[in-house]
């Protein structure tokens, strides 16, 4: 292609039929070969370049990249959240059920212990009846010697302390139909029942076969337990406590300290309650009731409470129960520290795969930005590649108004063959650079400025609202000023004078670049073949 | 590509960490640890009702001590202490009887030494005559909590209804009886022991000696037990009060007994019922022969103390627990005047502050201090020696016996078991 330029160059003239010569035609493009870059004849204003379409399509590459990496986080976002909240879902599940089945063994346990305690309080009651007359004697008999009477009694009474000595009792003795007492039974005690003593005691007995039984919630008393056993007609012995000492009984384990442990009769009032506030005699809080009531040997959970009950002794019940939000409060703080865990493997996740996605994604975009700077700029800067400023004076003509006038300026270095040859590449090359930086001194208000082979450039100009010999003439003084400050003389290696010249041709016209352009070709090659370093206007 | 690596080696060093647990080191979870003591006591429900909650009171202010209970009615509970001392399983920090110091700490070497524990128990709060009494072989034992003394209480309703003064003679007394009986009702009674130290004063005011010596010997003869056994016929005979045996209680509330002798710190179990139900109960003046008495014959001793074992294995954690049963502000609230006026300064003040000092049980004590009541002996109160008398006296009254034999019998009992 330099090869056909230095043709024109050396043939001095142009004219019309050269030029159509050097034109290689198909039928769809027309190549300017002396130029150096491909034209198109059918282009279209609303058809995009190759170069519009690559740019579009590098674009297209990061937005479809940048959806990549957003699509990406978001899947695995969701994705490990739903694993998550499943997980966790799954862990209160299953914490919920360890406990219920931890406060099923220890109502069990509780139960058992209840029993042995109770157990060992009836054997200790039993014991009475190894004293000598305790089971035997009357003390409802008028018969008996008012003396003799006595020291039985107090016979009886000491045996009878003797064998409670180590037990924290309230009472334990004999009392007489008469309501006469022996051993040790309370003051509290036979005033609560007043004259109603035996009687009321021997109500206690639900036992027909071993004639005993255990009651509490004496006219609303429930600070003690009563163990009552009939001893023969007119004598029922008597064993109570305070209810204070089943804390030995119904001591929690430390992990279930906020465990409610209560002791109920039948009618779900409390005889003892680990809860500080209970009170005792009072109804369990009714939303325990309502879980609890006439089930048995069962494990209520719902979504406030855990409860599990047991029946004791007859028809007693230990009931105990934990709030679902203390069961799960550990769970809760737990479930706080794997939903920030998850998040952060999140974005981990998210960020790995969006460096990932970008490390796929940059080598199209890399090859395809390079490939676009190339054709945009040309090494020097604000100077376009040929077909970019094709592309872009084409798109600035054709997208005004078919009057908006423009002039293509186009600027040769000549005889640069000569000057490679007398000077070399180095020389030479400053020499376009120099073209270069005057182009862009001279028409610094131009519309773009383009590098159209080794040593020609082409600038656009647009008649920005000045009469059109106003534009022309302005046209006209700009490329004279290029030839004029261009010029220069250098000694050549063999001290002879070199002239280091520019021509220009520039045309005027609107709505078709390629007719501009061609104009401002004959144009310079009219310069050319009229001596060079001058300036033709068309 | 460098970062792209770095990334997925974080990761997976990451993923490989959590799923093995991080570290692979074992996990300690201490459990709490709670020093157990235990803590043993008598009384009535309403004492252990409020020693009971002060208890909880104290492991809430304590976590790391707990505190096991051991508590009954006073009655049998010598012999269960008795049991417990002999065989070493007394209690850490225990209310005790004035009387038992000398029985199981004659050396003063058979309960804890107080003075070690002053780190953790403040005696400020007591006069070195208030610790005296705890003192024994120079080694403080125990810490007196109130002072105490046999009190007569009229129901002085009943005696108004039938227009009877409250008494202030042993004649009163008897005249009280003829009118009161054609109702069945008593004009006085008496547990056993409380009946035992008021026929002690009776005979002392009329025999004009004392029943033991300065040196703690027996001083009454034979003759002088006459006296007292035949005085107690006589009231048992003429119904002034009933015999020990068949004393119930209960009788004050249903008005059966017009009044009762009783400690200082009885007063609010056995009148309480009868107070809110509007009877003014009054302390009468000590019984005496002229009624004029400044005290004769009648004792006063520590109500009651506290002294931790000589063999606790948690001295620290038992010291902790007896300061604050003697001087917190949380036990005072609770105790009152339960136990008579509390000696330790900071109680007192607790209760001062909050109008505590007043009621039935605050006269008594105010009575007792108004006397120079002599200190009360530790043999005077064993049980062994009051069941003797009882039982001598019955082999009188029931004729199983003459005065004279029934008295011999116990002196000669006495003077070998007891002195």
């Amino acid at each position: 292609m330099c090869l056909e330029l230095n043709l024109y160059q050396n043939y001095g003239e142009i004219d019309e039929k050269r030029l159509n010569h050097l034109k290689y035609q198909d039928s769809h493009d027309i190549i300017l070969v002396s130029a150096g870059f491909y034209l198109h004849n059918n282009f279209q204003e609303d058809i995009m370049t190759r170069d519009q379409v690559q740019a579009e399509g590098l674009v297209r590459i990061k937005r479809m990249s940048v959806w990549m990496i957003i699509g990406y986080a978001v899947i695995v976002i969701a994705a490990v959240l739903g694993i998550t909240i499943f997980a966790v879902n799954q862990y209160d599940k299953l914490t919920k059920d360890k406990v219920s089945s931890m406060t099923s063994t220890l109502n069990v346990q509780l139960r058992l212990n209840l029993d042995s305690y109770l157990d060992r309080m009836e054997k200790t009651g039993t014991l009475a009846y190894s004293v000598d007359n305790a089971y035997s004697y009357d003390a409802t008999d008028p018969s008996n010697d008012e003396y003799e009477a006595i020291n039985t009694e107090k016979q009886i009474s000491d045996d009878l302390y003797a064998l409670c000595l180590m037990e924290n009792f309230v009472d334990y003795g004999i009392v007489y139909s008469n309501n006469h007492t022996v051993g040790k039974v309370s003051n509290g005690t036979t005033k609560l029942f007043g004259d109603s003593l035996y009687t009321d005691l021997t109500a206690m007995i639900n036992s027909s076969l071993t004639h005993d039984g255990w009651s509490t919630g004496y006219h609303g008393d429930y600070d003690r337990i009563y163990y009552v056993k009939q001893m023969n007609d007119n004598a029922a012995f008597v064993i109570s406590f305070y209810t204070a000492e089943l804390d030995e009984v119904f001591d929690n384990p430390e992990n279930l300290s906020d465990m409610a442990v209560r002791l109920t009769d039948s009618s779900y009032n409390i005889i003892y309650s680990s809860v500080r506030d209970d009170i005792p005699g009072s109804s369990i809080p009714n939303e325990i009731l309502d879980d609890i009531r006439g089930k048995d040997m069962a494990v209520v959970s719902n979504e406030n409470n855990i409860s599990t009950i047991n029946s004791t002794n007859g028809d007693w019940y230990i009931i105990c129960s934990i709030p679902t939000s203390i069961i799960l409060k550990e769970a809760a703080d737990m479930r706080k520290y794997i939903y920030l865990a998850a998040l952060a493997a999140a974005f981990i996740a998210a960020l790995a795969g969006a460096i990932f996605v970008r490390k796929m994604a940059d080598p199209v975009g890399t090859v395809t930005a390079g490939l676009s700077d190339e054709i945009s700029e040309d090494g020097y800067e604000n100077i376009l590649g040929s077909r970019f400023f094709r592309d872009k004076a084409n798109n600035l003509i054709s997208k005004s108004s078919d009057k908006q006038e423009f002039a293509v300026i186009l600027a040769d270095i000549d005889n640069f063959n000569g000057t490679l040859s007398e000077f070399g590449r180095t020389f030479a090359d400053s020499q376009i650079a120099r073209m270069a930086n005057l182009i862009r001194e001279v028409f610094p208000d131009c519309e773009c400025i383009g590098r159209t082979s080794d040593n020609s450039f082409a600038v656009l100009m647009k008649n920005n609202a000045a009469t059109s010999e106003f534009f022309k003439s302005l046209v006209v003084s700009r490329g004279v000023d290029i030839c004029d400050m261009f010029r220069k003389t250098e000694k050549s290696p063999d001290g002879n004078d070199f002239e280091i010249t520019a021509s220009v041709g520039a045309s005027i016209g609107s709505g078709n670049y390629q007719d501009i352009y061609d104009k401002s070709y004959i144009a310079l090659c009219t310069s050319k073949d009229n001596g060079k370093s001058r300036l033709t206007m068309l | 590509m460098n970062i792209f690596k770095s990334t997925i080696a974080v990761i997976s060093c990451a993923a490989i960490a959590a799923s093995t647990g991080c570290t692979g080191k074992s996990k300690v979870t201490d459990q709490k640890k709670q020093v157990e003591i235990s803590f043993s006591w008598w009384g009535n429900d309403d004492r252990h009702k409020y020693t009971l909650e002060a208890i909880d009171q104290f492991e809430a202010l304590h976590p790391d001590i707990k505190v096991n209970c051991n508590y009954s009615e006073w009655s049998g509970y010598e012999t269960r202490n008795k049991v417990w001392m002999i065989s070493a399983t007394e209690s850490d920090v225990m209310q005790i009887n004035f009387g038992w110091l000398p029985t199981y700490s004659g050396d003063g070497k058979g309960y804890y030494n107080l003075w070690e524990l002053t780190q953790n128990l403040d005696l400020s709060n007591y006069t070195d005559d208030i610790l005296r009494y705890g003192t024994q072989n120079g080694t403080l034992n125990a810490i007196p909590i109130a002072m105490n003394a046999q009190t007569v209480y009229i129901n002085k309703t009943i005696y108004d209804e039938y227009g009877l003064s409250v008494p202030q003679t042993w004649d009163d007394l008897f005249n009280a009886a003829k009118v009161m009986k054609a109702d069945g009702i008593y004009p006085l009674s008496a547990a056993s022991k409380s009946m035992w130290l008021y026929l002690i004063a009776y005979t002392e005011q009329t025999q004009h000696k004392k029943i033991l010596t300065d040196d703690g010997e027996l001083n009454f003869t034979e003759e002088d037990f006459e006296v007292m056994m035949d005085f107690y016929k006589r009231l048992v005979d003429e119904d002034v009060m009933p015999m020990v045996e068949q004393y119930e209680r209960i009788k004050l509330d249903n008005e059966e007994y017009a009044g009762s002798v009783a400690w200082v710190s009885d007063a609010e179990s056995y009148f309480g019922d009868a107070i809110d139900n509007g009877r003014e109960i009054v302390i009468a003046d000590y019984t005496s022969t002229k009624g004029s008495n400044a005290g004769e014959g009648w004792y006063a001793k520590p109500a009651t103390m506290y002294a931790v074992s000589k063999n606790t294995a948690h001295p620290k954690e038992a010291a902790i627990l007896l300061d604050f049963l003697l001087n917190s502000s949380e036990m005072a609230e609770l105790q009152g005047v339960e136990k008579g006026i509390p000696l330790s300064k900071n109680a007192q003040e607790v209760l001062d502050d909050k109008g505590m000092l007043k009621g039935l049980q605050y006269d008594a004590s105010q009575k007792m201090d108004s006397y120079p009541l002599s200190e009360l002996s530790s043999v005077l109160e064993n049980s062994g020696f009051i069941d003797d008398f009882f039982a001598a006296c019955n082999d009188y009254l029931y004729d199983k016996a003459t005065l004279e034999d029934a008295a011999q019998d116990l002196y000669d009992k006495a003077s070998n078991d007891y002195f």
